[in-house]
């Protein structure tokens, strides 16, 4: 059985400045939708909201037809990879592998990189971290999950392990993704939305992102 | 995955954040503590009893307050790890505090014996 992630009515401004009006998403397990807009246009912003850690002048999120009245990530419904490190540094990556549930190489570190198991999270490189964060975040027990930009400071081998492992992973679960690398977002997406100014908008395909996003 | 196993990497999952976020309350915690305690029995004629007794209470209040200060400033974008194993911030800090509390009452009476 499919479930259904819904974010309706989404709201937010920052001053004068509107960031989202009145937005809908949706998002089915077995699909991947590709989040794309221009800097600073409120794909984070809309990820916070949805996921429960910034409030918005107005939010309405369903999962499954059921009202989220709290932060959504309270339910354990939706996990949420931001653009920026968040594991805690003190952590060892052996206890990142076993929270992930896998305590053996999985397939994203086949291209390299697979650090040291004793080695500190402080002392990894960007991309081994944005690896071990994506490992990390993707191994919720959730189905739905947000990732904003998971390929950046990733090598184009390890680009392609995790656009192959995503594609994997939304068989059965339902991935919001937004990042700016359109070559490899585009090869995995099955449903594209841009959002520009304030306005969420469904993309008959991704050659109309040009003019809007892409030159 | 079925239900049962999603339930129990659900468990271990919470149970592991408070873990791995306690531990880092309890270095800051402690180390405010004893510095806090030690530096405000200073002129007290039992000065070891005294620190004990205060860092004691300090531990859970004080310490805690540090501890939440140093995360709020410098490393807020940490909470979208235990966010993520369901766990927010306000839960955390409850959860600390009952901890820091049970564990600091052991040396409080220690204190009063001494």
């Amino acid at each position: 059985m499919k479930s259904c992630l819904e974010a309706d009515s989404l709201l937010k401004s920052y001053g004068h400045k509107v960031i989202l009006s009145d937005v809908y998403l949706r998002c089915e397990t077995g699909e991947l939708v590709a989040l794309w807009g221009r800097n600073r246009s409120g794909k984070s912003t809309l990820f916070e909201i949805v996921f429960g850690t910034v409030r918005a002048e107005h939010s309405f999120v369903r999962i499954n037809e059921k009202v989220v009245t709290g932060k959504a990530y309270r339910t354990g419904q939706i996990a949420f990879l931001p653009q920026y490190h968040f594991l805690p540094p003190d952590l060892k990556v052996r206890q990142v592998l076993r929270l992930a549930g896998m305590s053996h190489v999985t397939s994203l570190f086949q291209g390299g990189g697979m650090p040291v198991e004793s080695e500190r999270l402080k002392n990894l490189s960007g991309g081994t971290l944005r690896l071990l964060e994506i490992l990390y975040v993707t191994t919720r027990p959730v189905p739905f999950l947000l990732l904003d930009e998971p390929f950046s400071g990733l090598s184009p081998v390890l680009v392609e392990a995790v656009s192959h492992y995503l594609q994997d992973l939304s068989k059965e679960k339902g991935l919001v993704v937004a990042d700016h690398n359109h070559c490899a977002l585009c090869a995995i997406a099955t449903r594209h939305l841009l959002l520009a100014d304030g306005c969420l908008r469904s993309l008959a395909a991704p050659e109309l992102l040009k003019g809007d996003y892409l030159p | 995955m079925n239900a049962h196993e999603q339930i129990r990497l659900f468990c271990h999952a919470k149970f592991a954040a408070y873990a791995i976020f306690y531990r880092g309350v309890a270095c800051r915690s402690l180390f405010a503590a004893l510095f806090l305690g030690g530096l405000a029995a200073i002129g007290s004629a039992d000065w070891f009893s005294q620190a004990l007794r205060l860092s004691s209470l300090f531990y859970p209040t004080f310490g805690l307050a540090i501890d939440a200060g140093f995360r709020f400033l410098v490393r807020r974008e940490e909470f979208r790890f235990y966010q993520n194993a369901t766990c927010s911030v306000v839960e955390l800090y409850v959860v600390s505090f009952v901890i820091s509390l049970l564990s600091a009452v052991p040396f409080f009476y220690l204190s009063r014996l001494l």
